[in-house]
């Protein structure tokens, strides 16, 4: 459960946090009810200020992926919101066009690039 | 006393102070012995490594620069004092006093871990409890609870129509002081950046983490219960007699002598065996790594 920042990434810190910890709630490494470390911690330990752990907390809460609550600090949710499955598909269609392209980049056949995925869902679901 | 009389007291006060003030830098500037290290690491079952060893070593070096320094302070300040009232002496309280600010200092020094070219950070919120006993963590505001408990109960004698020694606000101000003071270095021991490193040395950051909150709460506590007595002594002259036990009373000398410097030293010194494990250097925990 290791979060890290790129100062050297045109990609803000606070998105490059907010999409770390996004990625380990999606795939489980944060299971609901996870207490992340208080926004004070985690600036000071990765070096940035507080305000840019700050935003991307506010951002995953916005995304209903944590729950802010005073005292108790942030926590991952225990009710994942439903996205409307337009939203859903034009996410996956998305995240397919970024992953074809760079199958064609590293000249990867079709069948191979197809057959990585299934075994990445399979691992997931297990 | 005849002028040549004070000018020999003077010579042996200066010469008691250069002695000490000798002892002190000597201390300051000889080696951490092995033994020190080897009885750190009993504390917290803590393998020292090649990568680890030298934050080991100069946690302890620091520590006991500051705490040395501290001790002296104490000593001039309790000398002076005796002096200023006409007397000599040894405070036992004051050379405490000036240790423990030495100790909080050092904590206030200590330089964290710092961070490689590589920003990264464990999703683990640092807990008290991860480093210290809970009641050793609840030891300090529970003293500092007896100590307005004393407080309140004074200011209802006091209600009374009787005048209140003002050493009794004295040390009621000294108690309420100390605990605030130590619980805000205690949490910025906690709060101290801890970047993602080798296994080794972040155990061995825990464990300095966990030693520093040892020592602050045991000896905090203790300063602020030696306050309180200070506190009750004070109380009791309010209240008629037998209510409370005098301050040269057996029960309050035992405490003072015994059962508050045993009770610090006891948590200060308590074993406290680091959860992370060391691990070969190089080698990140399977559930750590990136």
């Amino acid at each position: 459960m290791i979060v890290e920042v790129d100062v050297g990434s045109p990609t803000p810190p606070y998105e490059q946090i907010r999409v770390q910890i996004a990625r380990m709630i999606d795939t489980a490494v944060l299971p609901a009810g996870t207490r992340l470390p208080p926004i004070r911690q985690l600036a000071a330990d990765l070096g940035v200020a507080a305000n840019t752990v700050a935003r991307a907390y506010r951002e995953l809460e916005t995304e209903g992926l944590v729950v802010s609550r005073v005292r108790h600090g942030t926590t991952v949710a225990r009710q994942r919101p439903k996205l409307p499955q337009a939203e859903v598909n034009r996410r996956l269609t998305e995240a397919a066009r970024a992953y074809t392209a760079l199958a064609r980049q590293l000249g990867v056949p079709a069948d191979l690039a197809e057959s990585t995925v299934r075994t990445q869902l399979r691992d997931l679901e297990r | 006393m005849s002028p040549g009389s004070y000018v020999l007291a003077a010579a042996a006060v200066a010469a008691f102070i250069g002695v000490c003030v000798w002892l002190a830098a000597s201390v300051e500037r000889a080696p951490v012995a092995r033994t020190r290290v080897e009885q750190f690491a009993r504390r917290h079952d803590l393998l020292i490594t090649p990568a680890n060893g030298n934050r080991v070593i100069g946690y302890l070096a620091t520590t006991r620069r500051w705490r040395t320094v501290g001790l002296a302070c104490g000593l001039l300040a309790s000398i002076g004092w005796a002096v200023a009232h006409s007397g000599l002496g040894v405070d036992a309280l004051t050379l405490f006093a000036g240790w423990f600010v030495g100790a909080l200092v050092a904590e206030v020094r200590l330089a964290s871990l710092t961070s490689g070219p590589r920003r990264a950070a464990l999703l683990l919120p640092r807990v008290p409890a991860a480093y210290l006993p809970r009641f050793a963590w609840a030891l300090l505001p529970a003293a500092a609870l007896v100590s307005v408990a004393v407080g309140a109960a004074t200011a209802i004698a006091a209600l009374g129509g009787t005048d209140v020694d003002a050493a009794a606000l004295v040390w009621f101000g000294a108690a309420i002081t100390v605990a605030v003071v130590v619980r805000v270095v205690q949490l910025r021991v906690l709060r101290r950046p801890q970047p993602v490193a080798e296994p080794d040395v972040l155990a061995a950051d825990d464990a300095i983490r966990s030693r520093s909150l040892h020592v602050l709460a045991g000896g905090g506590a203790s300063l602020v219960l030696y306050c309180v007595l200070g506190q009750a002594a004070a109380l009791a002259t309010l209240l008629p007699a037998g209510v409370l036990p005098a301050a040269g009373a057996l029960p309050v000398q035992a405490a003072a002598v015994v059962g508050i410097p045993l009770l610090g030293w006891l948590v200060a010194t308590a074993r406290w065996p680091i959860r992370r494990s060391a691990g070969p250097a190089g080698a990140l925990p399977a559930n750590e790594a990136s």
